[in-house]
């Protein structure tokens, strides 16, 4: 059975298609990011950067940080092109990856969305048609692989499906926290600002609704009698998300990512239109000479296939990995990352530093303020991975040749409307504790339970 | 498919009908004018208001004293204005908003310790220019402390310098003519801002309500806390600093901290400062009152003004000089900065989310 899913095909247009929205999207994203002076204000300015736990060697690079973006940007112009398209998104992953490992303190799931799907891409033959390469290579393909389309199809499904399994939480469902404390604060929105979204029937219908849109969007759109209706909630929800929240790129992202779903007879009559338009400026001729193929063949098949196929399972079990640490994830956060767990929680944290010198007994507080900027002081201020590097940071600062300061943190923290507790534990030494992927148990427990998976 | 549309639809009448019955606006539905007219009409104002009186009166005894040949008697007088202009400052030093960020108000009146070098030297050359943000240090209230109280050891000493050459008085003169002009400057300038401050209450970084609480927080963490406890107990530093108490010179540094915490505990609890009447409507206790679901002393309010009725009491039992209580006793002034420590987390943790304030640090995507 797997054998012939193998051998069906799909036409060309919806990779290609794909594949132009892709490239374009990643363009005027990168644009935006550059024009906004975040990669001045993000990546030069600071002299700290918090890194991935063993990507601790991917830093800015001064100035010539702003030649990875321009790299990134031109691999995505290639890519929307269809210019030597393999090396181009290949080259795209690899300078869109390296930017988010530069430092953690930007890590969005929508920013992760786009490294793995960028790998992805690499596996698929998104230039099969309507490309630059088709004019080099002389030849176009008519039909691709179904599992092509499939697969991505299948990472669509897997960051809505478990964004949806991840709000079926006691905090979320019942709580209707923290889209309450959000909602509210919109106040100055017009029409709704002052009066729906300060209704407690509106938090709860909104986290209801976006947990079912969650779970429900991808197989809307893949039966057919759904889709329409699908894709105007698809819109809907990603307008509304947008106003809301600043939250980027990400809705143009999955609006445009979903229309993946229509039939490849869309596809068709888009890129149609592409070309038509593209005659009509004189930018393309119309030229019979390319050899058209009816069926592309995916070179190193199996090698293809296993990548993909381990590239799946890796994605499926991921999230799952939080399983594998005690207590309450959504207050150590050891394992939420890369899961999908999308606006989940509100925190706030004020974390200070001390530095011990354990020959003298004396000790100081340090103004973290001097070393990191707001955005990283917020960030490193809730999440254990980021204080227990700053405590390292400040224990490498202040330590001597031949004397090794201690480090303690003094901090709290509020999640989800909850008051504030003690967050770590004051008597521990964070700079004679490493990093590594075992459970923090310095982390303080959060001493309540948020139910569900 | 249909049946699971349907299901959806079911799920979301259940959720609405069981709470359409008490459509009760539950959010921060305070009324965000009232609050800023509040801070502007019982704070802001007269605080400032009150402040530039004490001043004109310094200035004016500083003026007959300079006229009339200063003297024991005069310097005394002079004192005592200074005394009731630092403690006056204390209701102003939290309300860095507008004119008084642009000009670097609180700078130029209170930052400590004084540069005594800074000012023996722009007084022995006479050329200085007091615009100049290495000169903060020595100007405003703090070298006013040092010149009235720490020039000599003796109040003969004192008087002898003063007398002469006069270099002395005319550095006082000018030191407190740019302090008087600073204040103008803000008090005018908060006649046209007023408008524009009432009508800012929308949620974002630079709107009224966010910067106000913003600048309490600041205010109260740094210039409060940090200032006048932290660094001088040696807090920030491997041993304390003693020196660094506001008012070292003169001693008033136990006076002047328990000015501002008076005004941090009015300004939370909506208390006027002067005449001591709790005005009504929104304070920053009663929306957190009204936000908290929690009753009696778990709720956020309550417990925000016990902790700064802890904080209060453990002031109280310090010495009248701090430069004293942390060389007898440096253990009773940390606990003290520690009670005071405790509000912190409160304010900057527990209130800001409730008050559902955007403090955008950084103009980023969130997801």
């Amino acid at each position: 059975m797997i054998n012939k899913y193998l051998e069906e095909y799909t036409p060309s247009y919806t990779l290609a298609f794909y594949r132009i929205g892709f490239g374009a999207l990643m363009c005027y994203s990168i644009i935006r990011f550059w024009y906004k002076g975040w990669i001045e204000e993000l990546y030069i300015k600071p002299e700290f950067h918090f890194s991935y736990y063993g990507f601790e060697w991917a830093k800015p690079i001064g100035e010539y940080t702003y030649l990875i973006f321009l790299l990134c940007f031109i691999a995505s112009f290639f890519v929307m092109i269809g210019f030597k398209y393999r090396a181009s998104i290949f080259l795209f992953f690899l300078s869109f990856t390296y930017i988010e490992l530069m430092d953690k303190t930007t890590y969005l799931n929508h920013y992760y969305f786009i490294s793995i799907l960028s790998f992805l891409l690499i596996f698929l033959p998104a230039n099969a048609t309507f490309s630059i390469d088709n004019i080099l290579n002389n030849k176009k393909f008519r039909n691709i692989p179904k599992w092509n389309v499939d697969a991505l199809k299948l990472i669509i499904t897997i960051v809505y499906l478990y964004a949806g399994i991840a709000k079926m939480n006691s905090d979320w469902l019942f709580e209707a926290m923290p889209l309450k404390i959000w909602l509210q604060s919109k106040y100055d929105l017009p029409l709704i600002g002052g009066n729906l979204l300060q209704m407690s029937w509106v938090h709860f219908a909104m986290s209801w609704g976006g947990m079912l849109y969650d779970i429900s969007i991808p197989f809307l759109l893949i039966i057919n009698r759904t889709r329409i209706i699908a894709f105007l909630l698809v819109i809907f929800f990603h307008v509304f998300t947008l106003i809301l929240f600043p939250i980027g790129m990400f809705p143009h992202i999955m609006i445009f990512s979903s229309m993946v779903f229509f039939s490849s007879d869309f596809h068709k009559k888009i890129i149609n239109k592409l070309k038509d338009l593209l005659m009509k400026i004189g930018i393309k001729k119309k030229s019979n000479k390319t050899k058209i193929v009816e069926l592309y063949k995916t070179p190193r098949s199996k090698l293809s296939l296993t990548l993909v196929t381990s590239f799946f399972i890796i994605q499926a079990l991921l999230p799952f990995r939080y399983q594998m640490y005690p207590g309450e994830l959504f207050w150590h956060e050891q394992g939420y990352r890369f899961s999908w767990r999308v606006m989940l929680i509100e925190k706030i944290g004020y974390t200070n530093f001390k530095i011990k010198n354990p020959k003298t007994g004396t000790s100081f507080m340090v103004d973290s303020s001097e070393f990191l900027t707001p955005f990283q002081l917020k960030q490193m201020s809730f999440q254990p991975d980021f204080i227990l590097e700053f405590a390292h940071y400040l224990g490498k600062k202040y330590s001597t040749k031949n004397n090794s300061v201690e480090v303690y943190a003094d901090s709290f923290v509020a999640l989800n409307g909850r008051p504030s507790k003690r967050f770590i534990d004051p008597d521990t030494n964070l700079y004679k504790e490493k990093e590594s992927f075992r459970n923090k148990t310095w982390i303080l427990p959060l001493e309540d339970e948020i139910k569900g998976i | 498919m249909k049946k699971f549309l349907l299901s959806i639809i079911m799920v979301f009448g259940i959720i609405s009908s069981c709470n359409d019955t008490d459509e009760v606006i539950v959010g921060p539905t305070f009324d965000r004018s009232i609050l800023l007219n509040n801070w502007f009409n019982n704070h802001i104002n007269p605080s400032l208001n009150n402040f530039s009186n004490e001043l004109s009166q310094l200035k004016s005894d500083f003026t007959s004293a300079k006229n009339n040949g200063i003297d024991i008697v005069s310097l005394e007088k002079l004192r005592n204005s200074y005394k009731s202009t630092y403690k006056a400052w204390q209701y102003v030093e939290m309300f860095n908003i507008g004119k008084a960020e642009e000009i670097y108000y609180t700078a130029t009146v209170n930052i400590y310790p004084v540069n005594t070098t800074r000012v023996e030297s722009n007084i022995s050359s006479g050329d200085y220019n007091l615009n100049n943000p290495n000169n903060y240090p020595a100007q405003g209230l703090p070298t006013i402390d040092y010149i009235l109280f720490g020039i000599g050891s003796t109040d003969t000493e004192i008087l002898e310098k003063l007398k002469d050459e006069g270099k002395y008085m005319n550095y006082l003169s000018s030191i407190i003519e740019e302090m008087s002009s600073n204040t103008s400057k803000v008090v005018t300038d908060w006649e046209t801002y007023k408008a524009e401050f009432l009508s800012s209450t929308d949620n974002t970084a630079t709107s009224a309500v966010n910067m106000m609480v913003n600048d309490f927080i600041f205010y109260y963490e740094k210039g409060f806390r940090a200032n006048k406890f932290g660094i001088p107990a040696g807090v920030f530093s491997s041993a304390p600093i003693p020196e660094n108490v506001e008012a070292y010179y003169s001693g008033y540094s136990k006076d002047l901290s328990i000015e501002a915490m008076g005004a941090i505990k009015d300004l939370f609890i909506g208390r006027h400062p002067f005449n001591g009447t709790v005005y009504s409507g929104s304070s920053l206790k009663s929306i957190l009152l009204d936000l908290d679901s929690n009753e009696g002393q778990n709720n956020l309010a309550n417990k925000i003004e016990s902790k700064i009725d802890v904080a209060i009491n453990k002031i109280n039992s310090l010495e009248e000089n701090y430069y004293n209580q942390i060389q007898n006793d440096n253990n009773k002034f940390l606990q003290t900065y520690d009670a005071i420590q405790e509000v912190v987390v409160l304010l900057k943790v527990d209130m800001l989310q409730l008050l559902s304030i955007n403090v955008d640090y950084v103009d980023a995507d969130g997801d």
